[in-house]
Parts: structure tokens; sequence; C-alpha cells
């Protein structure tokens, strides 16, 4: 029956021995951003639960060789306490708790598929629909992304990520949206996930052109402020948040060259996201320091 | 009048390099190092006479030229400064003469336009994929973190300090102090 698990594409070494293991109960194989991907774990009801950190867009795969492939052995009293997370052979992660299992299954296979697929660059940001055009925020994770994203889409904005956006050849962004994640009062840890209707909004589908890219500070107590960034500035600002841009340097910098030339680019300090989210929306220019 | 400077510019470093250009300035990023740096006009025009066969008094012609203000050839040394530093440069440049080290504040003071003084502004490229997370472990209490010493393969540190994963990891700040779990 072996044989019928979800394969890797490419050996590995360390991978043999995980694959030895005899105690896999279910398996799945989903394709995401022309990436297949292969998930088997050691008790079956867990495969459900793995489902709902799935990246946006996945669409499930016949395919038996994947381009990666995680191995989820669940803990099993005293003998051996702990859960753990494989990556192509890998161990990633060990932790009593499911919910640190989930977390970096998540964390890695997002990473995975914003570094691994071909022809799309993934950045780091906030991403928002207005008036047909998106609003892209860089950032970093604990940034407070999510939190100004929500504050957006409560006003009136459609959701596209509060994680990456997905940028093509022609300088579009795609919809990435998966449940935002809030951090409530700063908490550590990756936050509760909220669907986006839980704001009162929805999710965009279709890819938009650029109107802004505002790469934010947070400071608590802070008024916003922005100062305009040269093109190459923009470019910049970008590729610092640009995900695998060592790998992809030659599909990323035209792409990001293409962004930064043709719309405006800002950096600056922000406060709460309620003040910032509504002057952003509706009084753009009083944010912009004159130089 | 100024005496006519003769001193050849260095050649420019081409190898393993990709060049973006943009409207008033030159992104370069370095394949080897993944640094990349934005040159401002003016540091794109030294840089792109940069032959080896250009002379200073020829650039900062060119230069004040391009921007109307007569240009000190002290701007092509401290733009030919921070293409070094840059690693732009693909020979030698020579030091600084006459005991006076370049600011750019003196600069502007003499020549009145800020625009015209050289800039190159750097970052290096984040190492920001899903590699990183085979370098660290996620843990429960401090205890945890025994597994990750030794610091696994191909991994100079075990931190959590990249952005990509959750809190909640094995930490060592130091190769003095052993990885504790920041939750723990």
């Amino acid at each position: 029956m072996a044989s019928i698990w979800p394969r890797l594409k490419s050996t590995h070494p360390g991978l043999g021995r995980v694959e030895r293991l005899d105690d896999w109960n279910a398996a799945e194989t989903f394709e995401c951003y022309g990436l297949q991907i292969g998930v088997k774990v050691s008790k079956r009801g867990v495969l459900g639960e793995l489902r709902a950190f799935f990246p946006p867009g996945w669409r499930k795969s016949n395919a038996v060789l994947v381009d990666r492939l995680y191995s989820v052995r669940i803990a099993a009293g005293d003998k051996s306490p702990f859960h753990l997370l494989y990556a192509d052979g890998k161990r990633i992660a060990r932790s009593r708790t499911l919910k640190t299992i989930f977390d970096w299954f998540e964390s890695d296979l997002h990473h995975f598929v914003a570094e691994a697929n071909e022809g799309r660059i993934f950045v780091h940001a906030g991403v928002v629909g207005w008036n047909g055009r998106a609003i892209v925020m860089p950032g970093r994770s604990y940034s407070g992304k999510s939190t100004l994203v929500a504050e957006l889409v409560r006003q009136g904005a459609t959701y596209y990520s509060d994680e990456f956006a997905v940028l093509d050849s022609r300088g579009r962004v795609h919809p990435w949206a998966r449940q935002l994640a809030i951090r409530e009062n700063g908490a550590a840890g990756k936050g509760t996930r909220y669907p986006v209707e839980a704001f009162g909004g929805k999710a965009g589908k279709r890819p938009l052109p650029i109107a802004l890219v505002i790469a934010f500070l947070y400071q608590r107590g802070a008024g916003c402020r922005l100062a305009q960034l040269s093109p190459g500035g923009g470019v910049m600002a970008l590729l610092e948040h640009t995900v695998g841009i060592r790998q992809k340097t030659e599909l990323a910098l035209p792409i990001l060259r293409l962004v930064a030339s043709r719309v405006p680019c800002f950096e600056g300090v922000r406060g709460e996201a309620k003040g910032t989210a509504g002057t952003l929306l509706h009084d753009f220019g009083s944010l912009v320091i004159q130089e | 009048m100024t005496e006519k400077n003769n001193t050849i510019l260095p050649q420019a470093r081409h190898k393993d390099l990709l060049v973006q250009e943009l409207p008033d300035e030159l992104l370069v990023y370095d394949l080897e190092s993944h640094r990349a740096h934005c040159l401002n006009r003016t540091a794109a025009l030294v840089w792109k006479r940069c032959d080896g066969r250009t002379s200073f008094s020829d650039v900062a012609m060119d230069l004040s030229n391009e921007v109307r203000v007569p240009i000190d050839e002290d701007v092509v040394r401290l733009a030919l400064q921070q293409l070094d530093e840059a690693h732009l440069l693909a020979g030698p440049v020579e030091p600084i003469s006459r005991g006076n080290s370049l600011s750019r504040r003196r600069l502007i003071k003499g020549i009145g336009l800020a625009a015209a003084i050289p800039l190159v502004t750097s970052l290096t490229a984040p190492i920001i994929h899903a590699g990183v997370s085979s370098c660290t472990l996620a843990c429960t209490t401090s205890a945890d973190c025994q597994i990750v010493t030794p610091t696994p393969a191909g991994c100079t540190t075990c931190c959590n300090n990249l952005g990509v994963g959750p809190p909640g990891l094995c930490v060592a700040p130091s190769s003095a102090v052993p990885p504790f779990c920041a939750e723990g």
C-alpha cells in the first residue's frame, strides 16, 4: 500500500528514514501555483484540520510525485510525547501542541509556494482593493499588516491579502485571501483567524493594477506621515520584503521595477490602524509630506 | 581656472551584476553578495563612465552639462568612493587626496544643489524562504531546545528573527548562550 503515498520528485538525504516509517494513515495531494504538494499523516482526522492551512487557491490533485512533501506524526503516549512535522524528510517542528505544528505547517508551506512557484513574485505585504486598484503595504511579519488590512476592509476596501502581494509579470496583484490573522493587543503567536466577512468585507477575486505602495512603520501613538520615494527607493522597499529574491532575482527585478516606475511609492510612520485607514482611503493627500 | 585632472577613472565591474534602468536612477543587484544598490543620477553617470579611459575632468564636465551647475571633481571622487564601497568597480580607486575626507554636506554647500551629489543606497536581499524553517524548531519548554545543539547543518544560528515563523521557537542569541525557548 505504501506506493499510493505521495512521493517527492527528487530524492533527498534523510527522506528515506521518514519514508520507511509505516504508520501513515491518510494522505492527500494538492496543487497550488503549479506546484504539487503532498501531505501524509499518522492519524486520519488530522488531515481535515491541516486543510484549513492549505494556501489560498489550492486544488485537489491526483499526482503521486510531488514538489514538497509534509509528514505529520502525531504523539503516541509516553513513548513519543511529541507531535512531529517533517518537510521533505527534514524535521522542522516538534511540539506537544498541535497548534504549534499547524502554525509551522502553514508558515513553511506558504513560504514554499511563495518561493518555488514559477512566474509570480511574492512580497510580504498587506493588500486591499480600492476603487478598482490595489494598495500594497509591504512589511515584515508581526508589523501590524493584518490589523491595518482588517481596518481598511471595515472601512470599505476589498480584501486581497494580509500576508503576500502576489505580483505577475504585468505588475498586477493577485488575491491571496487567507483568513486574516489578528493578534489581540499585540499578543505573541499567530493570532486568531477571522474570515473577511467578520469585518463586513469581501475578498477580491480578480487581479488588480496597483495604485499605491506604502511601506509603513508602526509607532504607538504616532500620527501618520508619509514621504514619497523615488522609483529606485520604491524598488528597494519592495525588494526588502520579496520572498526568494535571491533565487528569483532575474524574474523579480523587472517586475519590481515595473511597479515602482509606474506607481507612486511612499514610506513613513503610522499610528493606530483606525485613524490611518480612514485617512488613507478618504484623504490620502493629507498624509504626504511635501518636500 | 582649475587645472585639468587627467587621472583616469577605474573600470566598472560588470560581472555577476543585474542592472535595471529607472527614470534618473540605476538599480544594480550583485548576484555574488546579494546586495542591491540604487544609484542616483550622478552616481549612475559616473559608474557608466568608468571605462578605464575617461578622465576625472571629462566626467566632471559631463556632470556639469547634465545638471547645469559647475561640478567639482570632488563630486566624482565621492561617487567613486561610494561605488567602491558597494563593490561596483573592477579596479582600485585612488585614495582621496588633499587630506580631506569628502562629505556630502560640504559638497552640497559648494554646489548648492543636493540632487547633484552622488548617492548609492544599498541593502542586503533578505533570506526569506521555506528553507530557513529547517534551521529553527518549535518548542514548548527550554528543554526542547537541546535538540538543536549542535545547530542543524547549513545553519549558522538557530533563531527566530527572520520573521517567517511563529514564536515558541528555540532561540540562540549568541554562541555563549545556549538555545532557550522564547515562550518557555
